[in-house]
């Protein structure tokens, strides 16, 4: 009977869903997760423009789950299926990480120090919403995510009761039950890149979320009008060595 | 007026109060028995302790009790200092009447410990406060709560009473009053759209009617809305109840990794760690005893170990075979000592002649009490002092004896216990 944790020779499984990433920052996420990471499992929803095949091309991309249809109405059930499927590799931890979201150089490093410790089962760190660039991040009423910490890291602990809620949109990109487990918060940084394009592709997705979110049932109402602030607070980024 | 000891009829309960009848929290349901059975009082001051009393309450004073027929008579204590008066009399069935919750704070140190030995002691108990009750029914069969949260169930807990008052052991009914608290969280649950608290309870209610698949599936809704609700010990108060569930499920092994999910302190872990040894040596019973007893299902832990050693061969085999007999031994008793039951832990000592005992000042001090209990009370002196001699600490048993005859002295002149 093995050990629910361990302190050494932790495997490390990387969850990522995608959507018509192509062309944009998948590309270089995957070769710096390669680096970090032992397994990469992808769920693909429904994309149009080859992005299963850019995935394929890493051979540290064990799984590579791709639906026909578009499970992003119903996020819990997509979470939930990457999930599970991550879980299928056996791995002792996992990292839940967007196409477009990049470990700070610092985090990458001491990746392996936080997971091969048996003290706590989850690492949460501060993510950073860029903004119009990859030079600063948005800082203001809205757009302060980073000021939280985000869990990003858990053990896979077998037999432990992992749930989603069952939210349509904005569902966390790990399951929630994790929070009773004992973890860690650090400083350590995660660049979000999801706002780093031009206005118009600030425009089109704040035209996706309020056609998919018209009432702010999921999310709030003014945070989507604040994409279009033209003069938002930007903070320009240091990375720290 | 009240009757004197040779005008009345023999009374068929005999109650022994923790003060006056116009203050005591089951004055409403020691009326009802009333009203049915010619019913004792022990006191020796009736005009300050029966003022509002029913007619046929009769006052005896503790002197009466000697002429009791007590293999016909049925005693309920509302105070757990008269444990040493009442045991040794064996009455046919004897309740306890729990005011409060378990644990009780305030000046007087030994009330706690008097409270676990009579509640485990008695035929049955009965309390207000269902805390107390589902701790109880961890440790023991017989326990019913009246908290006035639903009329059936409050229903049941005086037709415990009244079934005692005949003579009947009202434990057929424990399980009724716990299916219909089960249906009670339920019908709550449907009308208010359910909650963290709402789901525990019932899981726990399910748990003790040996419903584990439901109990578990209800757990696991509970955790859920104790994590959404923020609850930061949601893992230890919450999740780690599941080892239990998954214990009775036959999971041993299963019950183990949720143990060792919810292991955070070094005590915890080094239990883990012990369960994993277990298992690995093919004793998965001794691995699902261990993890009862950590759930506080002394109650569950007691009736698996019991069994195992009808199975075991005691004083058989290899030094393994002999090493999980002694731990067998060790859980039991220590089990039943949780439960309250020392005159059953200090049979089985007796039956085990090459029992190893760890502390031998503890094992004086508990055979002093079992003394107490038989009415021995200078063996029980004897064993104490026997027990000082190995700890001076111990001497504080014998104090203890003191301080708890002045107590029951206090009480039968219907004041409070504390001096």
């Amino acid at each position: 009977m093995r050990n629910a944790r361990k302190s050494s020779g932790n495997k490390l499984t990387v969850m990522m869903q995608v959507r018509n990433e192509r062309g944009r920052y998948l590309e270089a996420a995957l070769a710096e997760l390669s680096e970090l990471a032992d397994e990469i499992v992808v769920v693909d929803d429904a994309s149009t423009d080859g992005t299963p095949e850019l995935c394929r091309s890493f051979p540290k991309v064990v799984r590579l789950v791709e639906l026909r249809r578009p499970m992003f109405g119903e996020e819990w059930k997509l979470r939930s299926l990457l999930w599970e499927t991550a879980v299928s590799t056996e791995p002792d931890w996992l990292l839940a990480i967007d196409a477009d979201e990049f470990l700070e150089r610092r985090a990458g490093r001491q990746l392996r120090e936080l997971i091969d410790q048996d003290r706590y089962d989850w690492v949460a760190l501060r993510m950073y919403d860029f903004w119009g660039s990859l030079t600063h991040y948005r800082d203001d009423l809205w757009w302060n995510l980073h000021r939280r910490h985000t869990m990003m890291l858990v053990r896979y602990l077998p037999g432990f009761h992992y749930a989603y809620p069952r939210w349509d949109h904005h569902v966390p990109r790990l399951p929630f039950t994790c929070a009773a487990l004992p973890g860690l918060r650090t400083e350590l940084r995660t660049k979000h890149y999801g706002w780093a394009g031009s206005p118009e592709e600030r425009a089109a997705k704040y035209e996706r979320y309020k056609a998919m979110d018209p009432d702010g049932r999921w999310g709030s109402i003014d945070q989507y009008e604040s994409i279009l602030d033209p003069a938002p607070n930007l903070v320009r980024w240091l990375e720290e060595e | 007026m009240k009757t004197t000891l040779a005008q009345r009829n023999r009374p068929s309960v005999i109650v022994f109060p923790d003060g006056a009848w116009n203050r005591s929290p089951f004055a409403a349901l020691l009326q009802s028995i009333a009203a049915k059975h010619t019913t004792g009082w022990v006191t020796n001051r009736p005009d300050r302790t029966l003022e509002g009393a029913p007619a046929g309450v009769q006052a005896l004073s503790p002197a009466d009790c000697d002429q009791v027929d007590w293999s016909r008579t049925t005693a309920v204590a509302l105070h757990p200092y008269w444990t040493p008066f009442l045991l040794p009399r064996r009455p046919r069935l004897l309740g306890f009447c729990a005011s409060g919750s378990g644990q009780t704070a305030g000046s007087d140190e030994h009330l706690n410990k008097w409270r676990d030995r009579l509640g485990g002691e008695a035929s049955f108990v009965l309390t207000p406060s269902e805390s107390y009750y589902l701790d109880l029914s961890f440790r023991r069969d017989g326990v019913f709560v009246v908290d006035g949260a639903d009329e059936t169930s409050d229903w049941f807990a005086l037709q415990a009473l009244m079934w005692a008052a005949d003579g009947t052991d009202p434990l057929p009914l424990a399980r009724l009053q716990q299916q219909r608290r089960e249906a009670a969280y339920r019908e709550r649950m449907a009308s208010s759209g359910g909650s963290a608290a709402l789901s525990f309870y019932r899981s726990v209610y399910l748990y003790l009617l040996g419903d584990a698949a439901q109990a578990q599936k209800e757990l696991l809704n509970a955790f859920e809305l104790s994590v959404l609700g923020g609850d930061e010990q949601a893992l230890a108060r919450v999740y780690r109840f599941r080892s239990a569930i998954q214990t009775a499920l036959g999971l041993t092994a299963e019950a183990a990794m949720t143990y060792e999910t919810t292991a955070i302190t070094e005590q915890e872990r080094a239990n883990a760690e012990q369960l994993r040894r277990r298992l690995e040596a093919g004793q998965a019973d001794i691995a699902a005893a261990m993890l009862l007893r950590w759930n506080d299902d002394h109650r569950g832990a007691t009736a698996r170990l019991e069994r195992m050693l009808q199975t075991e061969p005691i004083e058989e085999g290899g030094a393994a075979d002999q090493e999980s007999t002694a731990v067998i031994q060790e859980m039991l008793i220590d089990s039943l000592l949780q439960a309250g039951r020392i005159r059953q832990a200090n049979a089985k000592l007796a039956e085990w002649p090459s029992f190893k005992i760890r502390d031998r000042c503890e094992y004086e001090l508990l055979r002093g009490t079992a003394c107490l209990y038989e009415g021995r009370r200078l063996q029980a002196v004897r064993a104490f002092l026997r027990a000082a001699e190995l700890r001076q600490e111990a001497i504080g048993a014998l104090s203890e004896l003191a301080h708890i005859d002045a107590a029951t002295k206090r009480l039968a002149e219907g004041e409070s216990s504390h001096a």
